[in-house]
């Protein structure tokens, strides 16, 4: 598996999901599933947000702690390359495509802004993405495209489950 | 009397060759050998293949990481003056794209 997860696959991972299987049977086998480090940051910050309603949220973010601790799986981070590229890309895409969306504007924006992050963070590790929100990185890989013609192009795949 | 013999490795194709194997090695093969009932050298070439594999696709990616990235140093625009903003034309590019954090389409 050469992709990285996005945010909409990697919040999949649950202590009672097959996501997590997936997961550790690959860390076995020495291919260790990849997750963006921007994903990493909205999983948390979804279960930190709910933590002082609902302590189950604390359990949830304390197995994950554990989980991402023990290296279960392998967090791609948004290095000096990456930032670069998000940066070109934030600048010819500032808005998220159009579209029928019950989020309000801000948290559209913010969302775009870590899908860029994600996308540029897979385009300067050589990797493809994997997301269940392929429009939306489709769009970022046809800008990708046309700020780095020539380069490999960044491929959009589904979820491996 | 029966003497238990370890089984053979299938016959395969490609060249023969002789080397020294650590002992680390030789354990893990030895084990692997034991779970799946397979000769030792048997183990040894799923354990090399299984490296093989891991090899080729990191090979792969790096040079995919390698290509992007001159793909993105080269497309840094020159001009034929080389003129740049003065610095406070450029601080005020940067400052100006927070100020700017708006979610409103612009019309």
């Amino acid at each position: 598996m050469t992709a990285l997860w996005d945010t909409t696959l990697a919040s999949r991972l649950h202590p009672q999901g097959e996501v997590l299987d997936y997961v550790i049977d690959q860390a076995a086998e020495g291919t260790p599933v990849r997750v963006a480090a921007p994903a990493v940051l909205e999983i948390v910050y979804g279960y930190q947000r709910m933590v002082a309603g609902d302590a189950r949220y604390g359990e949830l973010l304390s197995w994950f702690t554990r989980l991402l601790a023990g290296d279960a799986f392998s967090v791609v981070a948004l290095d000096g390359r990456a930032a670069l590229v998000a940066g070109r890309l934030r600048g010819v895409l500032p808005h998220p495509p159009a579209k029928r969306d019950r989020r309000s504007k801000t948290m559209r924006q913010a969302s775009w802004l870590l899908d860029i992050q994600i996308a540029a963070t897979a385009f300067a590790a050589g990797l493809d993405v994997a997301t269940e929100n392929r429009g939306d990185f489709a769009t970022l890989g046809r800008a990708l495209a046309e700020l780095f013609p020539g380069a490999p192009a960044l491929a959009v795949v589904d979820g491996p489950l | 009397m029966t003497r238990r013999t370890s089984p053979r490795a299938p016959r395969s194709e490609g060249s023969r060759t002789t080397l020294r194997l650590p002992d680390a090695l030789a354990v893990v093969a030895g084990r692997l050998a034991r779970e799946l009932d397979i000769s030792r050298n048997d183990a040894l070439l799923r354990l090399a293949a299984r490296g093989a594999r891991l090899y080729e696709q990191e090979h792969s990616i790096a040079a995919r990481r390698a290509e992007r990235w001159a793909t993105v140093v080269a497309s840094a625009v020159h001009t034929e003056q080389g003129d740049i903003p003065s610095p406070e034309e450029a601080r005020h590019a940067i400052l100006a794209a927070r100020e700017d954090q708006t979610d409103v389409r612009p019309s």
